[in-house]
């Protein structure tokens, strides 16, 4: 599947033959063995939906949470090392922290998302530390600026969305986020059509229990990141059973 | 900053006894101040711009100790600098307000200036920020300086919302020249500068072409 770096792949500060950093490329496998995280931005907010496994069934309902608030308007969804990720939210919240208190007012998504890729970045530069095993997508809404998706991985660059997938299903999903017409779409359309995806992808035979985290930033919220409430998390966790039904049902008219 | 009585020593700190204002209108605001600087009862400069620039749509008027004031407008015009081109975008005035009031408030103990930071942004439009002593607050208009004790009754009587872009400038020149005449720190030429999303433009405007009033 990849090739051995033979010596080439001990610490991230060595270069290998063929120009490759091979501790970046294996903290980009960490993400791959994660379960699947995607958002999508419409055109009056940001849909953030993960699929999270459930190990035990001794987990309280809602723990582990993958997507996390960094500042009211800024959401932020995970996908790796679960600690790994943590310690880089707390990175950018402090950033957020400190820009509102230096300048002001909000900080730019996409200053936001320079600023982190540059602290993930930096790890992979010494061989006294480890790459992040692990990727994230950042997104806000503004009411100047719309709603803006940034998607920052270990090797420490970011680029803008307007729909992203990161995990073991990222193929998959993707496939299914460039069938949709996002930009436009309203983020109560987007939330089932984010529901659906996430059930698509999951893996019922590999993987079984899974809990959907939805959340969502946009005119819906008045510009602040919350998870999907309850009675709006039903409904699209409905819809996307029913369309799943829907599929198997035609699936020998398919192909 | 207040005129001293009796004697005063030669070496007298550099202030800008001062009248400094700044305006909002519908689109851009105005700024305007006095041009003289002070060293007890001496005029060491008598045509000073106190309209500093921090950024290409954001402006501040200086009152206080001249070397303050002036160190205060390059701190913060070097950290915007930097700032913009960090965001990829003009900064906001809340922005340069903010840094200035940072370090008003920090060295407060240390330092005497006031800065009014004025200026125009997309997202927000003309905006008129007071930061004396270290507060932050946005204002439709704020006036500054020695001189402007003399004037708050004026401005307060004379000041209406939805004042158009000429009206401000006048305005500003009207409370300008009543300041000058009656503080004996302010004085010289009124210089103004007057901001939009589209220019900032910058005038001088000499003694004998400034309103006059009562007693002049």
């Amino acid at each position: 599947m990849s090739s051995i770096g033979t010596g080439y792949d001990l610490s991230a500060s060595t270069f290998s033959p063929d120009g490759r950093v091979f501790q970046v490329e294996y903290a980009m496998k960490a993400v791959e063995n994660s379960s699947t995280a995607i958002a999508i931005r419409c055109k009056d907010g940001v849909v953030f939906g993960v699929e999270k496994l459930v190990l035990s069934k001794l987990y309280e309902e809602g723990s582990n949470k993958r997507i996390f608030n960094i500042d009211r308007h800024v959401g932020m969804a995970v996908a790796g090392l679960l600690a790994d990720a943590r310690s880089l939210s707390e990175v950018a919240r402090e950033e957020s922290s400190n820009f509102r208190m230096n300048y002001g007012h909000d900080i730019p998504l996409k200053h936001l998302s320079d600023r982190v890729a540059m602290y993930v970045h930096a790890y992979t530069l010494y061989s006294a530390v480890r790459p992040f095993g692990c990727s994230f997508i950042l997104g806000s809404y503004d009411k100047d600026d719309g709603p803006q998706l940034y998607m920052v991985d270990p090797s420490g660059i970011s680029y803008g969305y307007w729909g992203c997938a990161i995990g073991k299903a990222k193929q998959a999903a993707k496939t299914e986020i460039e069938k949709l017409q996002m930009k436009d779409m309203t983020c109560r359309e987007l939330v089932k059509e984010v529901a659906k995806i996430i059930y698509i992808v999951h893996d019922e035979v590999k993987d079984k229990a899974f809990e959907l985290e939805l959340s969502w930033v946009g005119e819906v919220t008045n510009g602040r990141h919350v998870l999907v409430p309850k009675d709006v998390r039903e409904e699209a966790e409905k819809f996307a059973k029913d369309s799943l039904e829907e599929e198997d049902d035609s699936d020998e008219d398919n192909m | 900053m207040l005129g001293g009585a009796g004697p005063e020593l030669v070496t007298e700190e550099v202030k800008t006894g001062t009248t400094i204002i700044a305006v909002e209108f519908n689109g851009g605001v105005v700024l305007g101040s006095d041009s003289r600087v002070s060293a007890g009862d001496a005029v060491v400069n008598r045509v000073m711009n106190k309209l500093s620039p921090l950024h290409d749509r954001i402006y501040c008027a200086l009152s206080g100790s001249a070397a303050d004031a002036q160190t205060m407008a390059e701190v913060v015009n070097h950290q915007l600098d930097v700032h913009s081109i960090e965001i990829g975008e003009d900064p906001l005035v809340c922005s340069a307000a903010t840094l200035v009031k940072n370090i008003s408030y920090k060295y407060k103990e240390e330092l005497m200036a006031h800065l009014i930071v004025a200026g125009w942004d997309r997202k927000d439009g003309g905006q008129v920020f007071a930061t004396l002593n270290g507060l932050l607050t946005r204002l439709p208009f704020a006036i500054g300086g020695s001189g402007s004790f003399y004037v708050y009754g004026f401005v307060d009587a004379e000041y209406r919302k939805g004042m158009s872009r000429d009206e401000c400038q006048q305005f500003v020149l009207n409370t300008l020249s009543l300041a000058m005449t009656r503080d004996g720190s302010s004085g010289g030429v009124a210089f103004l500068v007057t901001i939009d999303q589209h220019s900032t433009e910058e005038k001088i405007i000499l003694p004998k072409h400034l309103p006059k009033f009562f007693n002049q």
